[in-house]
């Protein structure tokens, strides 16, 4: 479903990564783990667009993405979740759903969609008409995850979905990933939470200094003892 | 009844007992200044709201304002005493040209690779200087030698002088208070706003921030030039030095500023009180104490009212009612002012210190654009 082959990106002069090939099959959960620095967000923002790859090609379902704009990967079925989670503060939590839903195929099933996000997050309901700025930490990464399945995405992409989250709602918030997987819709996985990242998905790509250095089946890397030694202390 | 059909209601009376102004004024023999505060401040409300549809909406804070005014007032210069075009033929062109001034810059700034609000503000104070050297250079705009606009003819059925500036400055400031507010109600209106508060993430979830932000701009450069194009009348002898100076949009931040960005009525509210002010300081005389009493006011005001004074007027509304009109009737009734623009002014006054009182903060409630026709019910999309 996505094909990523070759991707070499940078910020100015300064190249993150080096000919990245990913590949993200149809119903499936796959994860980028690495250390901070490794050029995770980076590879994020290259699939939505909103940074340009030096090189190399991103395509999904056979529609090239490489160098659309990101409204337009978004249109193309591709949502984020962006790292930090950065909500509309200011606007109620609606209104941050509604944002979601602003390409023309989206806004059609905009109803639909938000009977779907609401089962998946009561939350939404509950806070509808708070500012999203005052929800908790969980709360406001729940909202970022139904903001973007508002866009009704044939891919989910999460940025560190863990990120100052206690483990618990770390936990809750990996159940609902897997739940909305379930109902068909692909997840690409960037995260440091090593372990976590890998009992969620299917597959995995490790990263380090921008380049890949380890691919496979999720549970043989959270098996592996090389694996282990450099990212558990095991 | 939708908060929306209310509210373009209310437009509709505000806009008929508006238009019957001079009338009113006339055959109630009032000073005919009247009329004269009036428009100005027409004209100040469209400059400062027209503005914030760029700046308050998208975020994207413009130096720029006086280059699309300035457009529009050479445009009906040239067209209409130059070329002796019909006023109202000129005056559409005034803010077309305007407009498309705009969309040019926002075609050149807004496909910058590399963009930032600073970059942004630069050029727009950039264009002001560059149309300022070419107006003087070139005879056919002004050459250096200024253009009169006295003896101007416009169609009898505006009326008077006055009049007929009332009627104008009033059609364009209503225009550009009715867009702001449907933009502001709109998803498009939404849109810009995460453009404003998080572009990037707003661009990847879908809103198509390049042609939301031209068309803020053409917006903002179209109504800065209608009205120019309609002052270009009251100006009276047009120079470079008058129209391209720092005045236009220096005023119109701090007007929009004080007023609050976060809402479109907000600069209308910041323009009525900021040039009240500064008309009545002058008209006491106090030309020279002006720039330091308004500054001083300013700094005071800013810091403590943050978000502005219109939402912290909303926010308490009927006690800044009960203060505006017993403020009135006491100085009408006891005859303490001069005249009714006095008594106006010190009511203002004393309502915006009405805005300083703190207020206990409800949590719950989201000064969000669509909050108030939320508040009741679900909402589906516009």
């Amino acid at each position: 479903m996505l094909e990523v082959r070759g991707v070499s990106a940078g910020y100015g002069t300064a190249q993150a990564l080096w000919d990245i090939d990913i590949d993200v099959a149809e119903g499936e959960i796959v994860t980028l783990v690495g250390p901070n620095g490794a050029g995770k967000s980076t590879f994020v923002n290259v699939v939505a667009g909103l940074s340009r790859a030096w090189s190399g090609s991103v395509v999904l379902d056979g529609q090239a993405l490489t160098d659309l704009p990101p409204a337009q990967v978004c249109g193309q079925g591709v949502a984020i979740v962006p790292e930090g989670r950065r909500l509309f503060p200011d606007l109620t939590v609606t209104d941050n759903l509604d944002i979601g839903a602003f390409h023309p195929a989206a806004r059609a099933k905009r109803d639909e969609t938000y009977e779907r996000v609401s089962s998946i997050f009561p939350i939404v309901v509950e806070r509808r008409n708070q500012r999203a700025g005052n929800l908790s930490g969980g709360e406001q990464q729940m909202v970022a995850i139904g903001r973007a399945l508002m866009a009704r995405p044939q891919l989910l992409l999460l940025d560190e979905p863990s990120l100052g989250l206690a483990p618990v709602i770390v936990e809750q918030i990996f159940d609902v990933i897997r739940e909305i997987n379930q109902t068909g819709t692909s997840v690409l996985i960037v995260e440091q939470n090593v372990v976590e990242a890998l009992e969620l998905a299917s597959r995995a790509y490790v990263l380090e200094n921008g380049r890949i250095v380890r691919q496979g089946d999720a549970t043989e890397l959270l098996n592996d003892e090389s694996l282990q030694k450099a990212y558990f202390g095991m | 009844m939708t908060s929306r059909t209310k509210s373009l209601i209310g437009f509709g009376v505000v806009a008929v007992v508006l238009n019957l102004v001079p009338t009113v004024v006339e055959s109630l023999d009032a000073p005919s200044f009247y009329v004269t505060f009036m428009f100005t401040a027409f004209f100040w409300i469209s400059q400062s709201v027209s503005w914030n549809i760029l700046t308050g909406y998208t975020g994207y804070f413009s130096f720029g304002q006086g280059a699309w005014f300035g457009i529009g007032v050479y445009t009906t210069g040239i067209l209409a005493a130059k070329h002796g075009w019909p006023f109202l033929l000129a005056l559409p062109v005034a803010g077309v040209l305007a407009g498309l001034g705009g969309l040019l810059l926002g075609m050149i700034v807004f496909r910058l690779r590399k963009q930032s609000g600073e970059i942004f503000a630069l050029t727009t104070l950039a264009v002001a200087f560059v149309l300022a050297s070419v107006a003087r250079l070139y005879s056919f705009i002004d050459g250096g030698r200024g253009i009169f606009m006295t003896g101007t003819p416009l169609p009898a059925f505006l009326g008077d002088f006055r009049t007929a500036m009332f009627r104008m400055t009033f059609v364009v400031a209503f225009l550009t208070l009715l867009t702001a507010f449907l933009l502001y109600e709109s998803r498009i209106g939404w849109g810009m706003f995460a453009i404003r508060d998080d572009e990037p993430v707003a661009h990847g979830l879908g809103v198509p921030v390049f042609r939301y932000k031209m068309l803020a701009l053409g917006t903002n450069a179209f109504f800065g030039g209608l009205m120019g194009g309609v002052w270009s009348l009251q100006i009276g002898f047009v120079t470079v030095e008058d129209v391209f100076n720092i005045r236009v949009p220096l005023f119109v931040i701090l007007m929009s500023v004080l007023g609050g960005l976060r809402h479109w009525m907000g600069p209308a509210f910041g323009a009525v009180i900021i040039y009240a002010l500064t008309d009545r300081l002058n008209s006491a005389g106090l030309e020279d104490l002006n720039q330091v009493i308004i500054g001083g006011l300013l700094i005071i005001l800013v810091l403590a009212v943050r978000e502005g004074i219109y939402l912290r007027l909303r926010a308490r509304w009927k006690p800044a009612l009960a203060v505006f009109v017993l403020a009135i009737g006491v100085w009408t009734v006891f005859d303490l002012g001069s005249s009714l623009i006095w008594d106006f002014f010190y009511a203002s006054l004393l309502t915006v210190a009405v805005a300083l009182v703190p207020l206990k903060r409800q949590p719950d409630t989201a000064a969000s654009p669509a909050s108030e026709a939320m508040a009741a019910s679900d909402r589906s999309p516009p």
